[in-house]
């Protein structure tokens, strides 16, 4: 088998322009949408490592060893730009990483009462049922709210699914918590 | 690569399969804490085994250093991989348990006042802040919480990374 660096270099690269590519376009075009702005970065160095990839195959004397290096680097670039996308996501999402910046701001720290008046419950229902009519995922008519798109309901019972078999939580378990 | 990818992949299903069962037998408050240290070890236990057993099994060895790297970084990133997905099913997401919410309320829908009442700050805000504290993100001082080293490098890089990409707070 044989070892050799160009294609960790390869990987690296076509992730660090996924990167690249992502904070160019959101920083050139406001309209663009977070969201879309880390699939434009994605696709883009998506295509440069099928290119790369491609162009390493034809000059291969070993065509199946290549095939198995490619099995190697497509998990690694699909990973590294997974865990880019969660980062981003991160900053937009996380209530931990707000209640951090509310507490960063204050300089002189924060009491329980001081986060909850700059970040509470109420804003981030607010904020989540906007984004979720925003995208379809659940629609308003009479006074209601309905399931809109199924996407979000697929995701949401994958998400149980997982919790049940890793910490053994179910339906049930999180109800009687309150939190269903 | 090809003996690096397989070693990966049984190994990080090998973790996968500990960290489940020790979720499961332990109350553990810090499950990500226990998941870097079962993937750590099995990674570092898996390549001292599989370094000579692989050469028995399969007639090929980890090449030193080169096939060792390609290894570690496959299997760093998978973990934080793993690492990130845990975290988002652990701690219950907003947007989830609205959709799951209006979900179970049928066809006669949801009403917004009704999420108010059951998605309050004891159920969004207050594990989260206990979760900072476990973590070392935060410390309590004379009632207030305040940053921790680690707290204030991790927030900065955020608040850097999002001043890049001109967006304000997240949340």
């Amino acid at each position: 088998m044989v070892y050799n660096l160009y294609h960790l270099v390869f990987t690296l690269f076509c992730f660090m322009v996924n990167v690249l590519v992502q904070v160019i376009a959101k920083r050139r075009s406001r309209s663009i949408s977070l969201l879309n702005s880390v699939f434009i970065g994605f696709f883009t160095g998506f295509f440069l490592f099928i290119v790369l990839e491609g162009m390493v195959y034809i000059y291969s004397f070993r065509k199946g060893d290549e095939v198995l290096n490619l099995f190697y680097n497509l998990l690694l670039f699909f990973s590294l730009s997974y865990n880019y996308f969660h980062f981003v996501n991160l900053g937009e999402t996380a209530r931990r990483a707000r209640i951090l910046t509310e507490i960063y701001e204050s300089k002189g720290g924060l009491s329980e009462r001081g986060i909850l008046t700059r970040y509470n419950a109420h804003k981030i229902v607010k904020k989540r049922v906007v984004r979720l009519l925003r995208h379809g995922q659940i629609v308003f008519r009479d006074n209601a709210y309905f399931i809109g798109k199924p996407f979000m309901i697929i995701a949401s019972n994958v998400v149980m699914f997982m919790k049940f078999i890793i910490l053994g939580m179910n339906f049930e378990f999180l109800a009687k918590k309150g939190k269903l | 690569m090809a003996i690096a990818l397989l070693i990966d992949l049984i190994l990080f299903v090998v973790a996968f399969l500990l960290h489940v069962v020790s979720c499961r037998l332990f109350k553990s408050s810090n499950h990500s804490k226990n998941l870097i240290a079962i993937f750590f070890f099995v990674l570092c236990t898996g390549l001292v085994i599989f370094g000579d057993i692989g050469f028995a099994v399969w007639g090929e060895r980890l090449v030193w250093p080169i096939g060792y790297i390609y290894a570690c970084i496959l299997f760093f990133s998978l973990t934080a991989s793993y690492l990130i997905t845990f975290s988002a099913i652990e701690a219950e997401s907003p947007s989830i348990m609205i959709t799951l919410k209006v979900a179970q309320a049928g066809p006669c829908g949801l009403i917004i006042s009704k999420l108010f009442e059951t998605l309050n700050d004891d159920v969004l805000l207050k594990p989260r802040i206990n979760d900072l504290v476990n973590e070392k993100l935060v410390y309590e001082s004379e009632g207030k919480y305040k940053l921790t080293k680690r707290g204030t490098l991790f927030i900065r890089i955020v608040i850097f990374y999002r001043d890049l990409i001109c967006v304000g707070k997240g949340g």
